[in-house]
């Protein structure tokens, strides 16, 4: 089990719900994902599509819980209002801190963030906050109450995998007790299984499985290889060697003689 | 009558309840919420709140996202 915001998880898998080819696709690989949290948003309503109330019926059906975001958000006072109304609409507590500070990287602004993540904290709100890899960033937002952290892998939607490897490490080895999910950027479940090998918590994707062939199929393969990455953290890895060193025991080598042995 | 800005569109309307503008321009759902002027009202309040001339009203629903 894993205990993230006051819950109790069995999937560290944290899945989108954007940009699939249908609403039943998009149904379908939730469950085959096997993710117990889903993000959502909200947008404006129109009264004559009445998207919101379908997409509504839709996610109570998947019976997960919601992490709702403040995609598109660029100030701490659009922040805090899209997370104040997201509480009301999705009735929980939690929100997935943006603020986009770069259109074209979809970069968070840092400073903005720690802002906003410390006035949501004092409103009780549990803080998933979407943030670069940068170490000092990390301490502040500790410092302000986060206690899950979430970096970014690559620039959101990239598929670029693991940028900064390094930075992440460094974040796993400086931050023991936070909570931290890599989000964003992941292409394939190789991906995936890297940040778990590192002892992430969790990963949140989206466009890799809804933009996938058969996202359904992809969102399992996700699915499994966000397990087998974690299993192979708790399993504890082998040294990696610059030489060979053989697997078969040397030991009883046949057609090995001591010189003058007869 | 008064003239709002509702979702971004300019419009006039003769209800200045909260509740009763909203159900004239067709917002019945209960999965909405709602901020006037940048400000979260909560839905408590959308049966007294009134609304002003020159208000901006964002009304939003549950919408996917990554």
């Amino acid at each position: 089990m894993f205990n993230i915001g006051g819950k109790q998880l069995n999937s560290r898998f944290f899945l989108g719900t954007a940009g699939y080819p249908s609403p039943k696709v998009l149904g379908e690989s939730v469950k085959a994902s096997g993710a117990e949290v889903v993000t959502v948003s909200l947008r404006r309503e129109s009264p004559s599509a009445a998207g919101g109330e379908s997409f509504w019926n839709l996610l109570k059906k998947l019976d997960v819980n919601f992490l709702p975001n403040t995609a598109g958000c660029k100030t701490v006072g659009e922040v805090i209002t899209t997370a104040q109304m997201a509480r009301e609409v999705f009735e929980t507590n939690w929100i997935k801190l943006e603020v986009i500070g770069d259109d074209y990287t979809l970069q968070p602004d840092i400073f903005l963030l720690a802002e906003a993540a410390e006035e949501l904290i004092k409103q009780d709100f549990e803080v998933f906050p979407y943030m670069t890899d940068d170490l000092i960033l990390a301490e502040r937002l500790m410092n302000v109450g986060c206690k899950i952290l979430m970096p970014w892998g690559a620039p959101i939607g990239s598929g670029q995998g693991l940028n900064n490897p390094y930075a992440l490490k460094t974040m796993r080895a400086r931050f023991p007790e936070a909570t931290i999910i890599v989000d964003a950027g992941m292409g394939k479940p190789s991906h995936a299984v890297q940040a778990m090998e590192m002892g992430m918590d969790g990963v949140l994707l989206n466009t890799a499985v809804a933009k996938a062939t058969d996202p359904i199929q992809m969102a399992h393969a996700f699915g499994q290889s966000i397990e087998a990455g974690r299993e192979a953290y708790q399993a504890g890895m082998m040294q990696r060697r610059d030489m060979a060193n053989p697997s078969t025991p040397t030991l009883g080598t046949p057609f090995w003689h001591e010189k003058n042995a007869i | 009558m008064i003239t709002i800005s509702l979702n971004g569109k300019r419009v006039s309307v003769s209800e200045t309840r909260l509740k009763d503008m909203m159900i004239s321009q067709g917002y019945h759902s209960s999965h909405m919420a709602v901020a006037i002027n940048g400000t979260f009202v909560p839905k408590s309040a959308h049966e007294t709140l009134q609304v002003n001339d020159g208000d901006e009203i964002d009304i939003v629903a549950p919408m996917q996202g990554g």
